[in-house]
């Protein structure tokens, strides 16, 4: 159904704003994204909680109430701006070309339904199959994703089963109609280490073989480092540093790609050493400061930081940064001086 | 007797906090929940113990018994000497004064309805200690101790902090009463990065202020070493692996650590993961846990040995102690480990209480961690 | 403390302490994604809007009203004047008119109030204390109490409230036994608050287990508190919302059930109430409708009012726990 001589790019998206109207006031969770997405490849958003991270996708996907939520700028996909579209129009497009895991699979599944017919569903649905070849086919999707004895699984409710057999079950439901885009929010954060491991396999294997496109949002730089093509690092509703993933841990620029890098706990450090918090929280999204917000959080802010917003400034081929003092660049005026250890990874455990 | 073993516990007038044989089980219907089924762990002055291992393996039930709560079904708690298991009413609510819990959930262990001066000051009213203004005084010096403004945070209720500051109300909380040890229960789970390193930190800052020793409950490996000065890796409420950080982390001796070793995402694009599952399988119920080693069904080292007997703890290193039958140490040339040693389990209980007083001197300087 | 701070660990790292006035004065507003989406969707509900005020000056009105009903320039609510038998309103000195005796309506509509509500509070007021207690300790304690407590609750829901209240007023208060309107009321209110216990008790019970098991509670425990500390001081202030919201939706329901039991011809007889004063009317139905609507029309907006305001209590509440 692919025409070979279709666009690389699958996902373009300019100049996103998503608003929500709360009592409190405005809250700006998207304020101005753009980012493009090709074929079979794999995003990785980075985000602590309120960055905007998780609406960002839900934006994309078109997944956010109407009320009280105005959400701007333009979405192509596959060629075709969808932003506008009715809702039922984005609604079509769910499934068949994308998909999403939550965070959470206990409240995304229904509990009150087996798990057979919440695959099923969709297969019916989306792709018009019949009662039996949907079975089928969910059976197989089942064993895809790693199911043991899926004919009983397709029997039970969600609530009998583990949460990473759950997290399982909810990704055979997303690819269930064979989605050109997926995304996944969160995934594993409810998830142990060890299964967590299996599930992010398990993704990688899913999108190599439907060479289907990731968008993978996380708030650890662990999960999408060694998985990721390229990584969107967002802070108070801005994306404050893109990269490729190679280029953005070789070459970290913006100052707090370089913090939150640091503040990890590392197994290859030594025991005990001081870990390099990053001091105070997210700015307001309602009222968010005036420069740049990561300037009341950042060791290097200048007075201009606080004065004037940033704008995204590209340092090399795809790497684009929002930082007038960017870590690495420029001679650091006062301030920078005590800040050398500049987070390289280095290697293997 | 098939138990965990008691060989990793050290002389008992070193420790502040010796647990033995520790059994949780919860009633499920006419079954029971094996939460907990024989965990032997010490605890010294002034030390920090990482509790580490995935959910459902009995690490927080493990912490909370040790302050009877909920009672353990059976085994030994014993704080400074003073047995804790048979306590009740006023002399356990006395004990407990020394030893206080921080919760994972800093929104869930803050009561909403009050002011955050009133959830600091309350331990004070309930052990009536001082008047008004000297409580006053304290609650104003634990906010500032945990970094946050007096003048700001008394009157303000906690659903308007962040989760961060929520944490650092409860530690203030816990404070209070001037605990000697501290039991924190996954204190940074909750957080995002950023503030986990500054509630981190603090824990850091207010253990050397106050002289705390702390318990550390935890499922990131990485969090753990980093705050801890033993660890000690749970599964499926069993002890797997005791000893010095270091050596554990640097060749872990249980196939099960090593497997949760493997599965921490590292933060470098150079580490590729393999497609390859590292631990396959889920966790086998609690209700009804595997004969023998309970890690067996998932282990890629289990042969039959492991069904039928249940490993017990033995050294493998100065400081390292793991409940294994075929260890992973023997590769990394430390004989100790080797699966022919196995049998004479009654000698590694001897020689590793050598072993671990040895060790003692060294265990608070820590200067030997490095990069791997 | 062992000791004053002589110095701040926290302030003299390189990190400033986390608590500098600028950042614990930041407005508290949701960050995660389930958190707005549910702040924007229950933002309607949760506004006490222009409905909610209306609602809560009506109470306040009427509740005034009827307490400084003899204070008020009222005629006498049981005297009757012949120039207003069966009159409508809006007449000089009578605004709603006069009932089949010719006495006036908006006198006796707010005297009657005085009735309803004294009724319908003091039952429902009873009610909760006795449910409330019950609900709490049962959902504290569980165990054996909770299952001895749940099945009172379920014995007290199986008696139809208006059986219940017309045996007892029958034993107690029996019109042969001639007795005061005093006695009558205060077994109405008891019969009425015997069938609110198990309705608040319920709801203290289902919210006081969801509370208990909140780590806070578990805190207070390891820090030496009581029981009884506990469940008044941690637990009770969280339990309260619930309780009002169904409180204020019983008091509605009492209303209506005092006015059923005028009907029924057992409600209080010699002061007026909204019940007595419909039942009264139903005879001139056709000739003087008013007789009817006036106190009918006050019932409907008290309930409408308390529903509407249960509500508000309710959205605010769970929007509160489930934004924590």
């Amino acid at each position: 159904m692919t025409a070979p001589t279709e666009s690389e790019t699958l996902l373009e998206v300019t100049d996103l704003r998503t608003r929500f109207r709360t009592p409190a006031g405005t809250v700006r969770a998207v304020d101005g994204v753009s980012l493009t997405l090709d074929r079979g490849r794999t995003l990785g958003i980075v985000g602590e909680s309120g960055s905007g991270k998780s609406v960002l996708s839900r934006s994309i996907m078109g997944l956010l109430p109407k009320r009280n939520v105005t959400c701007e700028g333009s979405i192509v996909y596959d060629g075709r701006e969808i932003s506008s579209l009715p809702p039922a129009e984005r609604r079509k497009l769910w499934g068949a070309d994308m998909a999403m895991v939550f965070q959470d699979p206990m409240t995304a599944l229904n509990p009150v339904i087996r798990i057979g017919r919440q695959i099923t569903e969709g297969l019916r649905f989306h792709l018009g199959l019949d009662r039996r070849t949907a079975n089928e086919n969910a059976l197989a999707l089942l064993r895809s994703v790693g199911i043991p004895e899926p004919e009983r699984r397709m029997k039970q409710y969600p609530h009998e089963l583990s949460g990473g057999m759950r997290q399982r079950i909810m990704i055979a439901v997303a690819l269930a109609c064979g989605p050109k885009l997926l995304f996944a929010d969160e995934p594993t954060t409810a998830l142990d280490v060890t299964v967590q491991a299996q599930i992010l396999n398990l993704l990688a294997r899913q999108q190599r073989e439907r060479n289907m496109a990731m968008v993978l949002v996380t708030h650890d730089l662990g999960v999408v480092a060694g998985r990721a093509d390229d990584i969107a690092v967002m802070y108070a509703g801005q994306i404050v540093e893109k990269a490729p993933t190679a280029t953005l841990f070789a070459n970290v620029r913006m100052p707090y790609t370089e913090a939150l890098l640091a503040s990890i706990p590392k197994l290859d450090e030594p025991r005990r050493t001081r870990l390099k918090a990053i001091p105070g929280r997210p700015p307001s999204l309602i009222d968010p400061p005036p420069g740049c917000r990561f300037a009341p959080r950042c060791p290097y802010a200048q007075e201009r930081c606080h004065r004037e917003a940033p704008p995204l400034r590209e340092s090399e081929p795809g790497h684009v940064y929002r930082c007038w003092y960017p870590v690495g660049v420029e001679p650091r005026r006062d301030g920078a001086a005590d800040r050398t250890d500049t987070p390289t990874p280095t290697g293997a455990r | 007797m098939a138990g965990t073993g008691t060989a990793h516990l050290r002389p008992e007038d070193e420790t502040l906090l010796r647990v033995q044989d520790l059994v949780v089980e919860f009633p499920a219907g006419r079954r029971k929940v094996h939460a907990v089924s024989g965990v032997s762990i010490d605890v010294r002055r002034g030390e920090t113990l990482g509790l580490v291992g995935e959910s459902g393996c009995g690490k927080s039930t493990t912490g909370k018994a040790i302050i009877q709560l909920p009672r353990p079904t059976s085994g030994s708690v014993r704080f400074e000497g003073t047995e804790l298991t048979g306590l009740s009413g006023k002399k356990l609510r006395d004990v407990r004064t020394r030893l206080q819990l921080i919760f994972q959930d800093p929104i869930s262990s803050l009561n909403p309805r009050r002011k955050v001066g009133d959830i600091l000051a309350e331990p004070l009213r309930i052990w009536r200690r001082g008047d008004r203004s000297e409580q006053l005084a304290k609650v104003r010096e634990a906010l500032d101790a945990v970094g946050l403004d007096p003048d700001v945070a008394m009157d303000k209720r906690p659903h308007q902090f962040s989760g961060g500051q929520c944490q650092r109300i409860s530690i203030a909380r816990a404070l209070m009463l001037e605990p000697e040890l501290i039991i924190c229960d996954e204190p940074v789970s909750a957080l995002d990065v950023s503030v986990q390193a500054q509630i981190l930190n603090l824990l850091d800052d207010l253990k050397e202020r106050y002289d705390l020793t702390l318990v550390f409950i935890a499922h990131d490996l990485a969090v753990v070493r980093h705050v801890s000065t033993r660890v000690a890796v749970m599964y499926l409420g069993k002890l797997c692996e005791v000893g010095d950080p270091d050596a554990i982390y640097e060749s872990p001796a249980h196939p099960y650590t090593a497997a949760l070793l493997a599965s921490i995402p590292v933060p470098d694009p150079a580490v590729r993961p393999d497609d390859e599952d590292v631990l396959g399988g889920d966790l086998p119920s609690p209700l009804d846990p595997p004969s023998g080693c309970r890690f067996r069904t998932r282990c890629p080292r289990a042969r039959e040995r492991c069904a039928a007997e249940e490993p017990e703890m033995r050294a493998v290193g100065p400081d390292q102690f793991v409940a294994c039958h075929f260890p992973l140490v023997g590769e990394g040339g430390d004989g100790a480990g080797a699966p022919a040693a196995a049998d004479g389990d009654g000698h590694a209980d001897q020689s590793a209480r050598a072993a671990g007083s040895e060790r003692a001197d060294g265990d608070g300087s820590d200067g030997d961690g490095s990069d791997a | 403390m062992p000791e004053p701070a002589t110095d701040d660990p926290v302030a003299t790292d390189a990190e400033p302490a986390a608590g500098t006035p600028a950042e614990t004065e930041a407005p508290t507003e949701p960050t995660t994604v389930d958190a707005l989406v549910e702040e924007v969707e229950a933002a309607p509900t949760r506004k006490l809007g222009v409905l909610g005020w209306v609602s809560i000056v009506w109470l306040v009105g009427i509740t005034l009203a009827a307490l400084l009903a003899s204070w008020l320039p009222l005629p006498d609510p049981d005297r009757s004047y012949l120039e207003i038998v069966r009159v409508g309103p809006v007449q000089p000195g009578h605004l709603l008119g006069g009932d089949g005796n010719g006495r006036d309506m908006l006198s006796r509509v707010i005297f009657g109030a005085r009735t309803s509500l004294w009724i319908s509070v003091g039952a429902v007021g009873l009610g909760s204390v006795v449910g409330g207690v019950l609900g709490l300790v049962a959902g504290y304690f569980r165990g054996r109490v909770d299952t001895v407590v749940s099945m009172l609750f379920n014995v007290l829901l199986s008696i139809p409230a208006l059986v219940l209240a017309l045996s007892l007023v029958a034993v107690f208060a029996s019109a042969e036994q001639d007795v005061s309107d005093t006695r009558k009321t205060n077994v109405i209110i008891l019969a009425l608050a015997i069938v609110t216990v198990p309705l608040i008790g319920r709801i203290a019970r289902a919210s006081t287990l969801s509370w208990s098991e909140r780590e806070f509670v578990r805190a207070a425990e390891v820090l030496g508190a009581s029981h009884l500390r506990i469940m008044v001081r941690e637990v009770l202030p969280n339990v309260l919302p619930a309780m009002a919201s169904i409180a204020l939706l019983g008091i509605a329901v009492a209303i209506v059930a005092e006015g059923s039991l005028a009907l029924l011809g057992v409600g209080v007889r010699d002061v007026p109430s909204w019940g007595n004063m419909i039942a009264d009317g139903r005879s001139d139905l056709a000739r003087a409708p008013h007789i009817v609507a006036v106190p009918s029309i006050a019932t409907f907006l008290t309930v409408m009012a308390l529903n509407y305001l249960g509500d508000v209590v309710r959205a605010r509440f769970d929007v509160r726990e489930g934004g924590l």
